[in-house]
């Protein structure tokens, strides 16, 4: 099981990487108290160095309409196709930042779902939910993570390793 | 002079049409590749290609796989490929390096560093 001091490192690491990754798509969001019911929602598995689980992403379709994709012409496929790329970067920028914390996990392919509304609950010692709000609408991350004994969390972030940040161009 | 031909494999959509947007407004002619094996299969084929633009987790076949397939063909050993994707981890870099790779940009990618780094790599 997952420490307070190991999720606490997790939810520090999970509002930056979500603030970060919606103010890059011009979204400034805080965090929230309730959990709104998400019908736009994708899921993206992974496992490794002690820990397994899954990362959803969910949006109110109002948020969605006004965020996703601009420049394309909106629709369905475009907002679940730029929802699920949004999950993908959003576990991207977790697992990079866990790399300073000296857990490494691989992670699969986001899966959008379609034709659910999903309410979370049993939020407690494993699963985790961080809601946000912001004017264009509500959305929240969740963390469904089962720690096994192995996991060797590093209490300190080690700001010394070599990790690109988002955004960074390296020509070998 | 005929456009220069960049090749972006990426399995979502939208980053396609973010990269295609910004390399076409730059002067580029931009192909299209849904995954890493339609990627290898679209390099094997096009031998003018200048430039491949790969997502490291891909469907069928990653980014990585795909960029050592390439290098073990003839016909497209040499074509740059650059790898665009949200890993960080530097041990996967080096294996994209040691495989060939020409350079690595962290999702998501400012549009002028993007150009910049295509304009540079495309041959």
């Amino acid at each position: 099981m997952v420490t307070p001091r190991e999720k606490a490192i997790f939810d520090a690491i999970v509002t930056i990487a979500t603030t970060e990754l919606l103010a890059s798509c011009g979204a400034e969001i805080q965090p929230a108290t309730t959990t709104p019911s998400l019908d736009r929602v994708a899921v993206i598995g992974f496992g490794g160095s002690g820990l397994r689980g899954s990362m959803g992403l969910g949006v109110s379709t109002a948020m969605l309409e006004k965020i996703a994709s601009p420049g394309r012409e909106p629709g369905p496929r475009v907002h679940d196709d730029w929802l699920s790329e949004m999950a993908n970067q959003l576990l991207g920028r977790v697992k990079n930042r866990l790399l300073r914390h000296n857990v490494t996990i691989a992670i699969a392919l986001p899966m959008v779902l379609r034709g659910v509304r999903v309410e979370l609950v049993g939020v407690g010692e494993e699963l985790w939910a961080y809601p946000f709000e912001s004017p264009l609408g509500s959305l929240c991350v969740w963390l469904d993570v089962l720690a096994e004994p192995e996991l060797q969390m590093a209490s300190t972030s080690d700001e010394g390793l070599e990790i690109p940040a988002e955004g960074d161009v390296i020509l070998f | 002079m005929a456009e220069k031909k960049v090749l972006v494999v990426d399995d979502s959509a939208t980053v396609r049409d973010q990269v295609s947007r910004a390399l076409s407004a730059a002067g580029f002619q931009v192909l299209e590749a849904v995954d890493g094996r339609a990627g290898a299969d679209a390099i094997a084929s096009d031998q003018t290609l200048s430039l491949v633009i790969a997502d490291v987790n891909m469907p069928f076949m990653n980014g990585i796989e795909m960029l050592e397939e390439v290098r073990r063909a003839p016909t497209s050993a040499t074509v740059p490929v650059l790898m665009l994707t949200t890993e960080g981890q530097p041990a996967l870099m080096r294996r994209a390096k040691a495989a060939g790779a020409a350079g690595w940009i962290v999702k998501p990618f400012q549009v002028p560093q993007l150009v910049a780094a295509v304009q540079r790599l495309a041959r």
